[in-house]
């Protein structure tokens, strides 16, 4: 390891992402913490709802204001604050720097438009070139992501492509434009099982391949363990474990990290059972006081209900929100 | 770009940009495929036929009739029908076979050029208001709302008349009653492409468009509007017969095309003094308007339920 620390591409500070809905305000990203280096990937845990999506579309700036709101927080961008940024200077930044695979390829590619006009639409927009020069140039984009015969499918609409191919597609337009930071939310969960790892394996090659940084959010810790360098999991708008995926597969530290782990089936057959998290995710309107995961939680104490815990550094690099490591250093 | 190293796969001929042979072919895939599926749906087809024959009969006007329509000849006033004059001629000698299609060819102009004109003011507002939304939508819709409070028929007799004042005449007159008829479309055009874009604007695509870097009134014209367009095309077909009915009437209330200029609404009306004598001049202009507001309105409706799955009833 080299002596100067590199800045990492991404990094969210306190970033907190409200909606103000009729019904009341929603939290949906809480202070969320993390910073994603230079050609790593970064996998975001969480069951549906933890704000994982939330969190993705803040940092592109995609949340719709009204109802969203970004009341603190940062989202520095290779040093600089995209929050900060106008609407002119973001869509700059849209495609060419950040881009963004979508978890529904179908409904994420325009049906009217063939897949050559689709994303050469997106060339001739960023980059400017021509008709023709936009067209060899998704031939090209068209191979890479591993589309036979990119030739013939060019002039092709999006529902003559099976799911696999139009989620090539949706790469090969994220990829379109050379972004050095890609955000990947659930691309393999509208899937066939057997089409999910042809596809997370393309990813991740790609990511290698074009020197790519990567934010990749799923639900599946099957796929992050295959796929990411650090893992951040989310529960109910909050980080509560963030460490590399070694560490946190090996020594999990919070309680629903914990559980996440027992709920996938092994094959080396130590437990005859899976052990499921109880109760199932609290109402974000009116969330439980203290540390969100108490009332599921195993060991939940008197502190759990009164304080939200904050994340702590247990190991070097590896840290968990639980009050569980309160004890040692209190 | 060159960095990604997959330009050998691509086979560089066959990636040109297609050929005029090429995209003629494509055409005719295209027209072949809208055939198609017209004819699933009866009504559209009896209608396109309707259409097809109506529109053949406006181009080849000048060489399909053989009389001037304007000139008088009283020595051959009133006459029957007869292989001189296919449907006789009217009160002043005139040919009603010529007089009928050139009045057809003006009025299927005028309608064309009308709805053309309230489509074209109407969807960049609709689609506009519809995709930005909040205060810029309400203050636009609130808008439309007073335009549609306001009676159609009234607003035409309103610029008819007031361009009778000013002595329009000729391509003038007609011009003031495109812009009415196009202007009274407009509102009904903005509701129906806003309420459209509403629905569409929600989907996952638009939000794409966004990601890749595309600017708002991109999203807005050359995304969604692509989307929305069959709700369009069938309100515009059938508006196309409403206008054509709205002209003739105003015709023969005697507003809007002035003789001697030919004219289904007028010569029907003209035609009402012989009603007893010669009936079968006022049945021909009759019959003009009949078949091509049948024409439009068969079509729109056939279109409806081709496009549109959900209303179609079965």
């Amino acid at each position: 390891m080299a002596e100067t620390v590199p800045r990492p591409v991404l990094e969210l500070d306190g970033l907190t992402v409200r909606f103000r809905l009729r019904r009341g305000d929603l939290t949906a990203v809480d202070g969320v913490s993390f910073a994603i280096e230079r050609g790593q990937t970064f996998g975001l845990v969480g069951e549906s709802g933890s704000g994982k999506s939330v969190t993705a579309k803040a940092i592109m700036r995609l949340i719709p204001d009204p109802p969203g709101e970004i009341p603190s927080g940062r989202v520095l961008f290779e040093g600089s604050n995209i929050l900060d940024k106008s609407d002119a200077e973001m869509r700059a930044l849209r495609g060419r720097r950040i881009a963004m695979v979508f978890q529904e390829p179908m409904s994420a590619l325009n049906p009217v438009f063939t897949v050559c006009d689709q994303i050469s639409d997106a060339l001739r927009t960023n980059l400017g070139l021509s008709k023709a020069e936009a067209r060899e140039r998704v031939v090209e984009l068209l191979s890479l992501v591993g589309i036979p015969s990119p030739q013939k499918r060019l002039d092709s609409y999006v529902h003559e492509f099976s799911g696999g191919m139009r989620q090539r597609v949706m790469l090969a337009m994220a990829l379109s434009c050379n972004p050095g930071f890609l955000i990947a939310d659930e691309p393999t969960t509208a899937l066939d099982v057997t089409i999910q790892a042809t596809i997370l394996e393309l990813i991740t090659s790609m990511i290698e391949r074009l020197g790519m940084s990567l934010l990749f959010i799923t639900h599946n810790l099957g796929v992050v363990a295959h796929a990411c360098d650090r893992v951040g999991v989310m529960y109910a708008s909050h980080i509560v474990e963030l460490g590399d995926k070694r560490e946190i597969f090996a020594n999990p530290q919070h309680p629903y990290t914990v559980g996440l782990l027992n709920s996938i089936p092994r094959l080396d057959g130590h437990a005859k059972y899976l052990t499921p998290i109880a109760g199932s995710v609290c109402n974000m309107m009116e969330p439980p006081s203290g540390c969100k995961f108490h009332p599921r939680c195993a060991h939940a104490m008197e502190v759990c209900r009164r304080e939200i815990p904050r994340l702590k550094e247990i190991a070097p690099g590896h840290l968990a929100a639980c009050h569980l490591h309160d004890r040692g250093t209190a | 770009m060159t960095e990604l190293e997959a330009r050998k796969f691509a086979d560089l001929e066959a990636i040109r940009a297609p050929t005029l042979g090429g995209r003629l072919a494509r055409w005719r895939t295209a027209l072949g495929n809208a055939w198609h599926e017209l004819r699933k749906s009866r009504t559209a087809s009896i209608g396109a036929v309707m259409l097809v024959l109506l529109f053949g009969a406006c181009i080849a006007t000048p060489w399909i009739t053989t009389y001037d329509p304007i000139k008088q000849n009283f020595r051959e006033r009133l006459q029957p029908p007869s292989e001189k004059h296919l449907l006789g001629t009217d009160r002043m000698g005139r040919d009603i076979y010529s007089r009928l299609l050139w009045g057809g060819r003006r009025l299927v102009t005028i309608a064309l050029l009308a709805v053309t004109f309230g489509l074209s003011i109407g969807i960049p507002y609709g689609v506009l208001s519809g995709y930005f939304g909040g205060k810029v939508d309400t203050v636009a819709m609130r808008f439309v709302d007073g335009l549609l409070a306001f009676p159609g028929l009234l607003l035409y007799l309103l610029i008819v008349t007031l361009a009778r004042e000013w002595k329009m005449e000729g391509i003038y007159n007609d011009m003031v009653l495109i812009f009415a008829l196009g202007f009274a479309f407009t509102p009904e055009v903005a509701r129906l492409s806003r309420s459209s874009v509403l629905v569409e604007k929600q989907k996952e695509y638009v939000e794409a468009s966004r990601a890749i870097g595309e600017g708002s009134f991109a999203i807005a014209l050359r995304q969604i509007l692509p989307n929305i367009v069959s709700p369009l095309i069938v309100n515009a077909t059938v508006r196309l017969g409403y206008v054509i009915l709205i002209v003739a009437a105003l015709s023969f209330l005697g507003l809007g095309t002035p003789p001697p200029t030919p004219d289904w609404g007028s010569d029907l009306a003209a035609a009402r003094d012989y009603m007893e004598t010669a009936p079968l001049i006022a049945a021909f202009p009759g019959l003009a308007i009949c078949y091509t507001v049948l024409a439009f309105n068969l079509f729109g409706d056939g279109l409806r339920d081709i496009l549109d799955p959900r209303l179609a009833e079965r």
